[in-house]
């Protein structure tokens, strides 16, 4: 039986608000959350939703996210909803030529309300992960970066042995993948060890003209 | 409903990757290959290994601190041999510079950029290089003695012009320069000037590769221009392996015969080991003579304007082939 959650203060069933019209939505174990406006433009899956369905006063389902991921989901969109919308960033850059090599990547500036938001969420309970995924699924950029920074932020300067286990990966399992009989030298192999000093062609160079 | 527990190697690859893209190319490959086969698959995309950075730099200082001892260990044992292949800039720091430089093979690299050293040391640690430069400027700084202790040299030039008017030949010879190699498939057009007087300051060569098109006015090259102008003053060279193209205008006089055979006899004193063979085309619609001297096996990357007079053999090292000829062809090049 669906159980119907208050988004905001100010909210109690009213359709309306000050803020624009209010939507319902409805996690996967069935419980609803009315949010406005302001969080509706957040997420571009929820904004879809409410732009292609007359949904009235029938809630969007949302099948992969549960209510204890999208309560705060719902709360993070409602501190965010009167920020200034970023500039787009174009993350396909590093191809950019022109890109210097030492610009600082961009993960040490979660503002500290999203510190504090991030840190109810942990690898051992897997719920970084779901607020990750949800915030995948749900197309809200701003916490999907909160999320990948922290995650970037906890790989930094750790050893592959300590990301395994801080992160509980598993290993392949035995003779498969990395663990496959000359896995690792049979890709070294295919690199050329040795050059042609008689060739005067381009070859390893580039080729000019490709240029 | 049962939860099922998430975990990072549950998220989806372009997850994965955005979250590898809030990390240096160099903590990628640190901290998440080697962990399973799909993340190494994620972490060796080449957008990961393509720009790699070993050292870290601290933008307030201005300064790059090296890497710990054992994460440079790791790279250079581990990472580096799997994918050096892949790496097409490299920025090194000064006390690592050797290691990594030892650790592989990196067949495309074509940036390496080295921090915390000067200009004169840096330049000291190569005694070979493989280089392409766009004009003869770049070419001419870089023998203007800077590089002394260069032994072996190929430059593939975009272009043999200059770009600047106040770039000049300088006399300094260089003397430990003993494997030289040359490629332009430009033509061209003041060969005197510009690759000759480079030519002559090799004193030691003892191998020269040259393959080159040249605008010729009054002379095309055979054995005999080939010797005065570039063996005479390479008394220790004994290997000689060219593709050289001349190209004269019909308005330019020439006054020696233009035949094979002639062409053949001029070569008669050169011991060389290689087989010599020429190619003569008259283009009478466009004006112009082609003579193309070579020798066999044919080492340039480049054959250009393929006439019906092509000699057969095997090209292994050509990448690059053009076809030009006012009569028709009469042979079916691309089957």
């Amino acid at each position: 039986m669906a159980t119907t959650a208050e988004a905001s203060n100010t909210t109690t069933g009213n359709t309306e608000t000050a803020t624009g019209k209010m939507i319902k939505i409805q996690s996967n174990d069935g419980q609803i959350f009315e949010v406005d406006q302001g969080v509706v433009e957040q997420s571009s899956t929820i904004k879809t939703l409410s732009d292609l369905m007359d949904v009235g006063d029938v809630p969007i389902p949302l099948p992969n996210v549960k209510a204890s991921i999208l309560g705060p989901i719902v709360d993070f969109c409602n501190h965010h909803k009167n920020d200034q919308k970023p500039e787009p960033i174009d993350e396909d850059d590093d191809d950019d030529p022109n890109k210097d090599i030492y610009e600082p990547k961009r993960s040490d500036d979660i503002c500290e309300w999203d510190l504090n938001f991030i840190k109810q969420f942990t690898v051992p309970e897997g719920t970084l992960f779901d607020i990750i995924m949800a915030a995948n699924y749900l197309g809200i950029k701003t916490l999907l970066a909160v999320g990948c920074k922290t995650i970037a932020n906890m790989v930094r300067g750790k050893s592959s042995t300590e990301v395994r286990e801080m992160f509980n990966i598993s290993y392949d399992p035995p003779g498969e993948g990395i663990n496959a009989p000359n896995a690792i030298e049979g890709q070294a192999g295919t690199v050329p060890t040795t050059q042609d000093a008689n060739a005067t062609g381009p070859s390893p160079q580039p080729d000019p003209m490709n240029q | 409903m049962n939860d099922i527990l998430v975990q990072l190697d549950d998220l989806p690859d372009e997850i994965l990757l955005y979250i590898f893209k809030k990390l240096y190319n160099d903590e990628v490959i640190y901290s998440l290959m080697g962990i399973n086969q799909r993340l190494n698959r994620i972490a060796k995309d080449t957008t990961s290994t393509r720009r790699l950075c070993l050292f870290e730099y601290c933008i307030v200082d201005d300064f790059a601190f090296p890497l710990s001892d054992s994460i440079l260990d790791r790279f250079c044992s581990k990472f580096l041999p799997e994918i050096g292949h892949q790496i097409e800039s490299l920025f090194l720091e000064r006390t690592s510079i050797e290691r990594v430089l030892r650790a592989t093979n990196y067949p495309y690299l074509n940036y390496l950029g080295l921090c915390n050293i000067n200009y004169k040391l840096a330049l000291s640690l190569f005694d070979e290089l493989h280089v392409c430069v766009s004009n003869m400027d770049e070419c001419l700084y870089m023998l203007d003695g800077r590089i002394d202790q260069l032994c072996v040299l190929y430059i593939i030039f975009k272009s043999i012009k200059f770009r600047s008017s106040n770039i000049e030949h300088t006399q300094k010879l260089l003397p430990n320069l003993r494997i030289f190699s040359l490629s332009c498939d430009e033509k061209i057009l003041e060969f005197d000037k510009s690759i000759m007087p480079l030519l002559h300051r090799m004193i030691n060569l003892e191998e020269l590769h040259l393959n080159i098109i040249v605008k010729c006015n009054d002379k095309y090259f055979d054995g005999d221009i080939l010797k005065k102008n570039i063996l005479i003053y390479m008394p220790r060279l004994h290997k000689f392996t060219f593709s050289i193209y001349s190209i004269i205008n019909h308005n330019d006089q020439i006054n020696l015969p233009l035949t094979k055979k002639y062409i053949r006899e001029t070569f008669k004193d050169l011991f060389f080991n290689n087989q010599i063979i020429s190619c003569i085309d008259h283009f009478q619609e466009e004006g112009f003579i082609q003579c193309h001297i070579y020798t066999y096996p044919y080492k340039s990357y480049f054959y250009s304007n393929i006439t019906n007079d092509f000699q057969d053999g095997l090209f292994l090292c050509v990448t690059k082939v053009s076809l030009f000829d006012e009569r028709p062809f009469e042979y079916e090049f691309f089957p």
